[in-house]
């Protein structure tokens, strides 16, 4: 279960400490894959955060991934604050809030285009620059394959949809025939 | 009472005369009897054939004529002994048979006298009640007449104005079904209207319901048969121009 608030604060605290040193980027990547971590070997996640093992063990092991990180001080004391104060779990969803403040601090928006064919690099561009157009940030898209959707695209940035789909356009279609009496 | 007291002195009057006048009749034929002495046995029988008839006199008419009938015959007979006994003159009205006379007379008003004095008041009461009872039950039955005659009037008004109720009643009555039979038929008509209206309406929302379902299952159809027919022909340039018109559509709306 996520828990937006708690990690929303802890993210906040985080950000605004990088705000001041200005390597805010620096400690996204380091939460990131500190993230894509927890997501690949859960193993891991267990042992800071599994409460048989013992409090010590678990700094210990939050101490050495610090090490291996390598990261800095404050971001190596903001990690071991986390499972000293058993909120180890909550690690990947300060990293989703950690990013979304990121990306409003550098004006940049997340979005994912899905298209029946393989979209040409010139193609994905011109998607991108309306995009940027329509939501006035940089937006770094998301890239997929869906030919159930016949034709066109389907591009989502925050709460813009864009559904240019040929199959959204024939249940349009048969929608205003349906409808008209 | 008076009238009763009135006629029965009347009455006793009337028989004093008669019995008076026989008896003068029947001394007057004894008298002429006594002319022919070889006849005097035979007047002896006139006597005792008038004697009886005196009696009969004082009671009844009937007698009064008997009596009759006996001096008549006392006196042919009278007749007959004077014609045989010739020139024999006798005393009619001798001492003896005034003295009897006067006894009869005496007893006549004796038996008179009780008569009144014992018999007068209960036979006048007598017949003053029985005819106060006639009177009363003519009354009654006069006053029962009138009572019937009224209840025959009630009655009969009553029968008359039963008829003309029953009469009216029919009427009503019949006014009453007409109007039920008028209110029965419009309401019968009125629920045909409805009926028939209710099915023309469900004919049309079924026929809408049909229609609609043949809209749509034309429409799944051709939305099946259209994408086919895209998948089919769809070039990937032809993607590229749906993404770029897309595109452009978009940004123009910006």
């Amino acid at each position: 279960m996520k828990q937006i608030i708690l990690a929303r604060r802890y993210a906040k605290a985080l950000f605004a400490v990088c705000k001041e040193n200005g390597n805010f980027d620096e400690y996204n990547d380091a939460l990131q894959g500190l993230n894509g971590v927890f997501a690949s070997d859960p193993s891991l996640a267990d042992a800071l955060t599994n409460p048989l093992y013992p409090m010590d063990v678990r700094e210990k092991v939050m101490e050495g991934i610090v090490a291996s990180m390598g990261v800095d001080k404050v971001m190596g004391n903001f990690l071991n604050l986390l499972v000293e104060k058993k909120r180890a779990d909550v690690l990947p969803d300060i990293a989703e809030e950690f990013q979304i403040m990121v990306d409003e601090e550098k004006n940049v928006s997340h979005g994912t285009v899905v298209s029946a064919v393989e979209l040409s690099k010139e193609l994905q561009a011109k998607v991108q620059a309306t995009l940027e157009k329509l939501t006035g940030k940089t937006v770094e898209l998301t890239t997929s394959v869906d030919p159930s959707i016949i034709g066109g695209v389907i591009a989502k940035v925050g709460d813009l949809e864009l559904d240019g789909s040929i199959r959204t356009q024939l249940a349009s279609l048969k929608d205003s025939i349906k409808g008209r009496e | 009472m008076m009238g009763m007291k009135r006629i029965i002195g009347k009455s006793a009057v009337v028989a004093l005369i008669l019995w008076f006048a026989l008896a003068a009749g029947s001394a007057w034929a004894s008298n002429q009897g006594g002319h022919a002495a070889p006849a005097a046995e035979t007047h002896a029988v006139a006597d005792t054939h008038a004697a009886p008839a005196d009696a009969h006199a004082v009671v009844d008419a009937h007698g009064a004529a008997a009596v009759d009938e006996h001096a008549a015959v006392a006196a042919e007979h009278g007749a007959t002994a004077g014609e045989h006994g010739g020139a024999h003159v006798s005393n009619s009205l001798s001492p003896a048979k005034l003295k009897d006379l006067g006894f009869r007379v005496m007893n006549f008003f004796v038996l008179l006298v009780i008569l009144v004095k014992f018999g007068a008041k209960p036979i006048a009461s007598g017949l003053s009640a029985r005819r106060n009872q006639i009177k009363d039950e003519i009354n009654d039955l006069e006053a029962k007449k009138a009572d019937a005659e009224v209840a025959y009037k009630e009655f009969s008004a009553k029968l008359e104005s039963v008829e003309k109720d029953v009469d009216t009643v029919v009427e009503k009555a019949v006014a009453q079904a007409e109007i039920e039979k008028v209110r029965i038929l419009d309401a019968a008509e009125k629920s045909a209207e409805d009926i028939k209206r209710a099915a023309e309406m469900a004919i049309a929302n079924e026929v809408t319901a049909a229609k609609r379902a043949l809209k749509v299952e034309v429409t799944e159809q051709a939305a099946v048969m259209a994408e086919e027919l895209i998948i089919k022909n769809l070039t990937a340039d032809d993607q590229v121009k749906i993404i770029e018109d897309y595109l452009d559509k978009v940004g123009a709306v910006q």
